[in-house]
């Protein structure tokens, strides 16, 4: 196998895997936490807000930082 | 997404005939506003949002004024024997383009227009519009995928090739729809799902299937070119809706940007030949 080969492979094999265990994290929480489940992300990508925040600002949740 | 249905208030006294006549007022700028949040939001051009609301006004006995900003509208109406104008501001609708809450808003601005509907039955229609519930996410996703398969034989692609173009649709847009559930930032979304749908495509090439894989490689991302922008962006150009136009121009640059650089990203790793 050449090396655009190999890569090919990986790269697709990847996104099929992470598509696979969406499918099952999902298939488990939904048989084990249906009540209090969340998802904990790795990387998130955060709001302006939670960094800036000052308290007193007003709980908008239809900022236009989203 | 609509939040209460305003009641008309009937005066009860004559004393306070003008005070109901004003809460009507407000009730009605901001019914109109929220509609034309709501058609903005999914995809009408500036003109048609600004036709369909002042039809919808007329017919209810108002003069009316819309200001259309890129994130915002503006609506002002008012009595012609009063000198008093009344304004409500709406933040343009997120709801994503939908071809079909679209068609139902300009049937009801025609309804109220042509059918004489009064106005708490013209909210109540637009409530029923507002829960509307969005086409299946397996229906898009397929027939995204087929469409997009159609284009690949628009320009030449043979069956192989569609089949890659299918697949790799496939991929790209479930990843698409996956990324924009978890809040995942649009434009980060697009790069990702335009490198995959590349990556995938091709294989075709890799692997030497088929005759054409280079057109199967140059339509797998043609899903995520944002067209309704451009088109609303050129039509807001004509009617001189310049500031609006040049926002729909800009966001929708911005997005094929990203798509491209997926693309090119997916060549360059996989080592292809760019010309």
């Amino acid at each position: 196998m050449s090396q655009p080969m190999i890569l090919w492979c990986a790269i697709v094999g990847a996104l099929l895997f992470a598509f696979l265990l969406r499918t099952a994290g999902k298939y488990y929480s939904e048989r084990h936490h249906k009540a209090n489940y969340h998802h904990s992300h790795v990387i998130e990508i955060g709001k302006e807000r939670e960094m800036f925040y000052v308290p007193g600002d007003a709980e908008d949740d239809n900022s236009d930082d989203e | 997404m609509y939040p209460e249905m305003p009641k008309m208030i009937t005066p009860m006294m004559n004393n306070t005939d003008d005070a109901a006549d004003n809460a009507n007022l407000h009730l009605t700028a901001a019914f109109l506003a929220d509609y034309a949040s709501l058609l903005l939001g999914c995809g009408a051009t500036c003109i048609r949002t600004e036709k369909n609301t002042r039809r919808m006004a007329g017919a209810l006995g108002y003069g009316f004024d819309i200001t259309i900003l890129p994130t915002h509208v503006y609506v002002w109406i008012w009595r012609a024997d009063v000198a008093r104008r009344y304004m409500a501001v709406r933040k343009t609708a997120a709801c994503g383009i939908s071809f079909h809450l679209n068609a139902l808003l300009s049937r009801l601005s025609w309804e109220v227009a042509d059918n004489h509907l009064d106005f708490p039955t013209a909210v109540r229609r637009f409530k029923s519009i507002c829960d509307t519930p969005p086409t299946g996410k397996l229906e898009v996703l397929l027939l995204t995928s087929l469409a997009n398969a159609s284009f690949c034989r628009l320009f030449g692609g043979d069956v192989i090739a569609m089949l890659i173009v299918f697949f790799s649709t496939l991929l790209g847009y479930k990843l698409k729809q996956i990324m924009l559930e978890e809040g995942c930032d649009v434009r980060f979304t697009f790069l990702c799902a335009s490198f995959f749908s590349a990556t995938f495509s091709a294989g075709g090439h890799i692997f030497g299937i088929g005759n054409t894989p280079e057109i199967a490689l140059g339509t797998s991302v043609l899903y995520l070119i944002p067209g309704v922008p451009y088109m609303n962006a050129v039509s807001d150009v004509l009617y001189r809706h310049y500031l609006c136009a040049f926002s729909r121009f800009i966001d929708a640059a911005i997005l094929t940007a990203c798509l491209s650089a997926g693309l090119c990203a997916g060549m360059l790793i996989l080592g292809m030949k760019w010309f």
